[in-house]
């Protein structure tokens, strides 16, 4: 009796500690993979050099060492005593097997050495070697072989300086053989593989090379020895260092090195976005959901330990054919493991009939290009005034790169408030009987007044780009001249909103897509880039049966170059000081007609471009490639979320950190579902400044035109959010124009602090409970500014 | 329509082929919210919801089922592992693991309001009760009632009312859901979906023996692929499987749907949930969520299939969705073995809101609403119509109008726009009576003084100047066939009267005619919008069906001792096409005036049209051709005919010549790449 009131007693007592427990507990911020969270614990290690190495160089912070039987670099921090090796540096379980078995012959007591799980003698030559490349077999499956195989050495390490090495591998199995260039210095190491020394008679099935692939590995499981059992048979995993690896997708994501519990799939981030041309197949169509984000620069990091080791590395040359491959463990190992892939072949569908028939094939000739990657090493917490070792240094540092090469510029930016962007749709086509009619939903006039409306309401530094400014509107207005529809606006309406913008100081420019074209504008044949089968390259919008236009193509780069020149041409006598460029600026895609390009020339050509387009004009360019930079001015459309791969466990602002102060960064359109509170925080914690999408009508009328997805844009409906946003995003960020971003800390799950180099802090609490900092409560889903004097 | 709209977007879905991006996107959603348009096509919204978290650390394996209980406790059937977890989402931690022998394969869960745990085991047979604290209570087998037949007791998805009545799908039962007492006694079965019989399975059952019957397929009734019981103990269920009209089931006590509309869903639907407010989640496997008000009307859906890819909020096997409290609703994928999180957007909130009010009565405060939301979305269909609804219900015609119109909601459009047209003419139906007969003893002035003075001379002779160019007479001939169609059918045959140019011209202004009545009907009769018109079909249409008529009529009488000539055949056609003219003109004018309560009116006028014409037709060959009715009857069935066989022989050719040109193109470039490598 007493034992069952007890036991009623107590089952009531957990009841409410569950019930009470729920409101509390709910109170704490879950960060989800769009949010950062805060550093890694801190790691331990020993101060060792490396043994079983020979010391190839050394300068005031490394010595570089190297293991000739595995292939391996070992980069001994001489700052903190780290040691970086470019493979795991372990023996072969057949070797380990073979000396066993030789002791056992000689009668002696076999030293049973621990074993690495699921690494199998591919996976432990890949593991080791300094340089693996992958080739097709006679099925079109990939295949792995390295420089420090099984069964004997077929790399040579040459030396030309001190500092300059020259690794020459034959590879076995293939017949392909390349020279790996190693050049130390202070910073780190770069590697070169030059395109003409990749030789042999196997290249046409060289897939792809990947150097150093478990350079900052973390994770493994090691077999030992049972004396019970008589066998390999005990588990023991080599423990996760903390920490993570950085990739460059959208704004820039971390992936935790953790156990994941479950088998996830790899990231694969293909630098500059995927080559149309090069894809398995012509055809592409939209799946549903958002469209993964690629990489917008060739760069990726690694970091252990929390401000303690970390590298960044980057590519310099072979960027538009490099991928940053980052696989998971329980994913084919127990490792989490991180690598630059150079793509120089792939498999696509070569279709021979109208029905789409066909075979897989590989590209006759294979790609070419030269490889040159950077792997800069960082160490400490960044008090020294070298860049941290974690995700802050690596952008601060490859910024640094960047600027030093002259990829990117400071930006003299004098303004007491931070800009906004202003993009108004004008007009699109729709079906009607005879052909197409345009559904105009903005005048010039109309755009004129919104913008003075604005102007009036104390928002003064205005650009604006006019989308569907001409006859057939944003889908069929032709890409290289300009073919004014009065019920749009004239010449005259359109010289006159641009010249009396310029009065009060506002830019307004014409918007146009270069690259995405449809058979309703013009023939495609001749414009159109061709893919590796010999067909157009073709995109079609499956799930918009309410588009008028519902295939499109993508323009030869010659043809987008050719065109960008014709009406800029127009642009400039109408007195614009900027252009707003589309489509080429993100897609990149080589082009297998007579008269054809790779991707290398057409980003040669765009540059060559750009760099006349930039002279006398402002250049907006909505969400750019690195190789573009030098010449941009504003960045639109910048991203401010990762794909959110469930391998991904934060989202950084990478890419803000890099170019920040170099250029104007915009947030994307606040109109589609990027307008709460918790968005607007998002804006000033990763710096970028508001923009909308706005028309004078009711978008309703965009139905039945491709700008149907343009859901929401009427500006009497936006008034109020464009003043709200502003005066929000512009209450932080006025603080910190001109001044470096130089870090960013998450000081507990949702509450970011970002330091500026003019002694500003910027405190974002996402979370929905007030915080305190330096003494002063910052309410829920808000920010604080902190002076220079409050964080003295 | 929308259903194979709906089949098409599936199919895409399922062919993940390359995933490349076009166009970057705001928020941090990973898949697009869509909502249906006034054309009932697919169209992009506002995100409604946005993947939260991504919980992997649980361990699962393979989870079937997942249900969240009123204290937003998550229960997850973690098939693979045999084991029930529950899960408290707000500390991120498993509260407590239930095993028990009889948990081989548990697939199906149900948490009732006191706390008690259903567990439905396909591999046990049984489904298992535990208490809240995960103690097991009963299991309860195969019940014993001679009512239950031979079917096997394969438990696999299992919901329970207030009353602890337990409603189950077994495998392989085809009767319905079995419906057990509290004490697990059979009460019968509830519900089941029909079997809808193709006519090619009609044709079977008349001419098949038993055996030859049994051993077709696909004639047992589609499966229900869940079942749920709201808190106010309604049981819902859904069904998966190709033309299913109502994939999503509100059942009455009886067991019959209380929707009456098709329900837009995937055909792979396998779990639903339905909140506190009656708003219904449903999930097909292939990674889309359904949203559905109380009354299963279409809100909009979200989620995406990728088996490529890990990422947030996309699917490679979604089995199961459960909704908390605050609305957050929470998924499983089996094959992924994790769960996703995806919480409401300011948007879905206030979609929510709005049609609470409504539900509710407060017409204001739902237009209120409504307004806010169409702020987000101009476009949505949803928003407009609610208001046009609501502003309907206060009175606020011309609005309603305004809204109803953009919505696409012909039906409520009418009302608003009789009420307006009542009105109007109740002001001005004086004025319209003195017009009238105004005009009336006006133009009897006008004609008895031009009868004594010729006061309209000045007029009538340039008229008939006109009138009398041939081409123009000829023209106008047409209407002579109104009132005496067999001399004129005659006199146009002996050459007298019309001629091929009129009949050309005829033929064109017919073709115009019925263009413009396409086109230009009123917004409650204009079904389909001018620009998602066909044209090159219609025209080729109309012109190649005219001249097959003419070319077929006369090669099937000129065997037939017809007298009539190619040329007469050609000019009858049109010059017996005028009083369909007539009504396609009347009817195009009048649709412009008239609600959906006069339509009887317009398909008096258009039927009267067609069968007058037709008649004019049938006189026309039996005068041409010195026809009794009787033959010109047949004559016009063999037309007919062989019109059909000329149409089918020419798609066979057609056919038949691209596949001949693939053939060949294979060959040569078969050829050419055997010379070249």
């Amino acid at each position: 009796m007493l034992l069952r009131n007890t036991k009623r007693i107590l089952s009531f007592v957990l009841l409410l500690a569950i019930i009470f427990a729920i409101p509390s507990a709910a109170g704490e911020y879950i960060p989800t993979n769009r949010d950062t969270r805060p550093a890694p614990q801190p790691m331990t290690f020993e101060n060792k050099t490396p043994s079983d190495f020979t010391l190839l160089y050394e300068t005031d912070n490394f010595k570089y060492y190297f293991r000739e039987d595995r292939d391996i670099i070992a980069v001994y921090d001489k700052r903190n005593g780290y040691t970086w090796k470019t493979g795991l540096d372990i023996p072969f379980a057949r070797d380990i097997d073979d000396r066993i078995r030789e002791a056992l012959d000689k009668g002696e007591t076999p030293n049973y050495e621990p074993k690495e799980d699921k690494l199998n003698t591919t996976y432990t030559q890949v593991a080791n070697s300094l340089v693996t490349v992958e080739y097709y077999d006679e099925s079109m499956n990939i295949k792995r072989t390295s420089s420090a195989p099984y069964g004997g050495d077929r790399s040579t390490l040459k030396k030309f300086a001190d500092d300059y090495y020259r690794l020459d591998i034959d590879f076995p199995n293939v017949d392909i053989s390349l020279k790996l260039h190693i050049y130390f210095d202070n910073k780190g190491i770069r590697y070169e593989i030059r395109d003409e020394e990749i030789e042999g008679s196997d290249t046409s099935i060289l897939a792809a090379v990947l150097i150093s692939p478990f350079l900052g590995a973390s994770g493994g499981v090691q077999v030992l020895w049972s004396e019970e059992d008589q066998d390999y048979t005990i588990y023991k995993p080599k423990g996760i260092i903390p920490g993570y690896v950085l990739v460059p997708d959208g704004s820039g994501a971390l992936i935790r090195f953790q156990d994941n519990h479950t088998l996830l799939q790899s990231y694969v981030g293909d630098v500059y976005g995927p080559d149309y041309s090069q894809s398995t197949y012509y055809y592409q169509y939209d799946q549903g959901y958002v469209p993964f984000k690629n990489p917008k620069m060739p760069v990726f990091g690694i970091a252990h330990g929390n401000r303690q080791n970390a590298f960044v590395a980057y590519a310099i040359e072979g960027g538009e054919y490099m991928e940053i491959v980052v696989n998971p463990e329980e994913n084919l190992t127990h490792y989490t493991w991180a690598y630059p892939r150079f793509v120089y072949n792939i498999v696509y569908h070569q279709v021979y009939n109208k029905k789409g028939d066909g075979y897989f094939t590989l590209l006759k000739d294979r790609n070419h290009f030269n490889v040159n990657i950077r792997y800069d090493f960082l160490e400490g917490d960044g008090k020294n005034g070298e860049p941290p070792a974690d995700y802050v240094g690596m952008a601060l540092s490859y910024r640094q790169h960047l600027l030093d090469s002259g990829i990117i510029n400071d930006y003299a930016y004098d303004s007491e408030h931070i800009p906004i962007r202003l993009d108004f749709v004008m007009a699109d086509a729709k079906k009607s009987i005879l052909g197409f009619e345009d559904v105009v939903v903005t005048t010039a006039e109309q755009a004129g007044e919104i913008l003075n409306d604005i102007y009036e309401g104390g928002i003064e530094n205005i650009s604006s780009g006019l989308l569907g400014f001409q006859k057939g509107g944003i889908t069929l207005g032709k890409p290289w001249k300009t073919s004014w529809n009065r019920s749009i606006g004239s010449k005259r309406d359109l010289e006159k909103l641009i010249a009396d913008a310029a009065k009060k100081g506002m830019d307004v420019s014409f918007a146009q897509d270069y690259i995405t074209i449809n058979e309703e504008q013009m023939s495609l044949p001749s414009n159109a880039s061709k893919h590796a089968n010999g067909w157009l390259n073709e995109y079609v919008y499956s799930r918009f049966t309410s588009f008028p236009i519902r295939s499109i193509a993508f323009a030869k780069a010659r043809k987008s170059s050719e065109w960008i020149l014709k009406q800029t041409a127009i642009f400039e006598k109408l007195n614009v000081s900027s252009y707003t460029i589309d489509g080429i600026t993100h897609t990149l895609l080589s082009d297998y007609s007579r008269q054809g390009n790779n991707v290398k020339e057409a980003i040669s050509l765009y540059k060559e471009i750009f760099a006349a387009l930039g002279e006398n004009h402002t250049i907006n360019a909505v969400s750019p490639n690195a190789y573009l930079w030098p010449y941009v001015d504003r960045f639109l459309n910048a991203p401010v979320f990762s794909t959110q791969y469930v391998i991904e466990t934060d989202n950084v602002p990478f890419l803000q950190m890099v170019l920040y102060g170099t250029m104007e960064l915009y947030a994307p359109y606040s109109n589609f579902s990027f307008y709460t509170d918790k968005d607007i925080l998002r804006m000033i914690d990763y710096n970028v400044y508001p923009s909308f999408l706005l028309s004078h009508e009711s978008s309703h009328y965009l139905a039945s035109t491709n700008s149907a997805n343009f859901y929401s844009t009427e500006y009497n409906l936006y008034k109020g959010l464009i003043k709200e946003t502003y005066a929000k995003v512009d209450g932080a960020l006025k603080n910190v124009i001109g001044s470096r971003w130089i870090d960013r800390e998450v000081i507990k799950n949702g509450v970011v602090v970002n330091t500026y180099d003019n002694g500003v802090q910027i405190l974002i609490n996402y979370t929905d409970n007030p915080v305190t900092y330096r003494n002063t409560e910052v309410d829920a889903l808000s920010y604080h500014v902190f002076t220079q004097q409050e964080v003295m | 329509m929308k259903k194979l709209l709906l089949r098409i977007a599936v199919l895409f879905f399922s062919l993940a082929l390359a995933f490349m991006p076009l166009i970057a996107s705001a928020s941090s959603a990973t898949s697009y919210t869509y909502a249906i348009d006034a054309k009932g096509r697919y169209v992009r919204t506002q995100d409604a919801y946005l993947p939260d978290r991504t919980v992997t650390h649980l361990y699962l394996n393979k989870p079937e089922d997942i249900f969240i209980d009123n204290k937003d406790f998550l229960y997850i059937a973690d098939t693979g592992n045999k084991r029930i977890v529950k899960y408290n989402p707000s500390t991120d931690k498993i509260v407590m693991e239930i095993t028990h022998e009889l948990i081989q394969n548990p697939t199906g869960i149900y948490v009732t309001e006191n706390g008690d745990i259903y567990v439905a085991d396909i591999a046990s047979s049984h489904v298992i009760k535990f208490s809240e604290d995960g103690e097991f209570i009963e299991a309860i087998g195969r019940p014993s009632s001679p009512a239950f037949g031979t079917n096997d007791f394969n438990p696999m998805k299992i919901a329970v009312d207030e009353a602890g009545n337990m409603y189950i799908l077994g495998e392989g039962i085809y009767d319905g859901i079995i419906q057990l007492a509290r004490t697990g006694e059979f009460l019968g079965y509830f519900a089941s979906n029909k079997v809808n019989l193709t006519f090619v399975q009609r044709l079977q059952d008349i001419f098949f023996t038993e055996e030859q019957k049994r051993n077709l397929l696909g004639r047992t009734p589609i499966t229900f692929s869940n079942v749920f019981v709201d808190r106010a103990g309604l049981v819902y269920s859904t069904t998966n499987g190709q033309d299913v009209l109502q994939a999503v089931k509100k059942h009455n006590t009886s067991g019959k749907s209380m929707f009456e509309e098709e329900i837009i869903a995937s055909e792979d639907l396998i779990d639903l949930f339905v909140d506190a407010n009656g708003i219904i989640y449903a999930v097909g496997q292939a990674g889309l969520i359904f949203i559905y008000s109380a009354e299963g009307e279409f809100i909009y859906s979200f989620g995406a299939f990728n088996s490529m890819q890990d990422v947030s909020g996309l699917f490679s096997s979604l089995s199961s969705i459960a909704v908390d409290s605050k609305g957050t609703v929470w998924t499983c994928d089996r094959d992924k073995s994790i769960l996703q999180s995806f919480t409401q957007t300011e948007y879905a909130r206030l979609i929510y809101q709005a049609l609470n009010e409504y539900s509710q009565g407060n017409y204001k405060g739902s237009i209120a609403l409504w307004s806010e939301i169409l702020k987000l979305n101009q476009m949505s269909i949803l928003a407009h119509n609610n208001i046009g609804k609501n502003l309907l219900f206060e009175q606020r015609y011309e609005e309603a109008m305004y809204h109803t119109r953009i919505a696409g909601n012909r039906f409520y459009y009418s009302q608003a726009y009789w009420e307006i047209r009542n009105i109007w003419l109740q002001k001005n139906l004086a004025y319209i009576f003195l017009i009238l007969i105004l005009i009336y003893v006006v133009s009897k002035i006008i004609k008895w003084a031009d009868k004594k003075w010729n006061v309209l001379e000045w007029i009538k002779k340039p008229v008939r100047k006109i009138y009398n160019l041939k081409p123009v007479k000829d023209t106008l001939y047409l209407f002579r066939f109104f009132k005496h169609p067999i001399d004129s059918f005659y006199e146009l045959k002996a050459g007298n009267k019309g001629s091929s140019l009129g009949a050309t011209i005829i033929y064109f202004v017919m073709f115009v005619v019925y263009i413009v009545s396409l086109t230009s009907k009123g917004f409650i009769y204009q079904k389909v919008a001018p620009e998602d018109i066909d044209y090159q079909s219609i025209t080729l249409g109309y012109f190649a069906i005219s001249m097959l008529f003419v070319v077929c009529n006369y090669l099937v009488t000129s065997i037939n001792d017809g007298e009539g000539k190619l040329i007469h055949i050609y000019k009858m056609l049109p010059y017996s096409m005028g009083p369909a003219m007539m009504s396609l003109i009347i009817v195009t004018i009048a649709s412009h005036f008239l609600t959906h309560n006069e339509v009887f009116f317009l398909q008096i006028t258009n039927l009267a049209g067609i069968v007058w014409s037709g008649l004019l037709i049938l006189l026309g060959v039996q005068e041409i051709h010195s026809y009794t009715t009787r033959d010109a009857i047949k004559s016009i069935l063999f037309t007919l005919l062989f019109m059909l066989i000329i149409a089918v022989m020419l798609l066979i050719i057609i056919i038949m010549g691209e596949q001949l040109y693939q053939f060949l193109e294979s060959v040569i470039k078969e050829v050419i790449r055997n010379v070249t490598a």
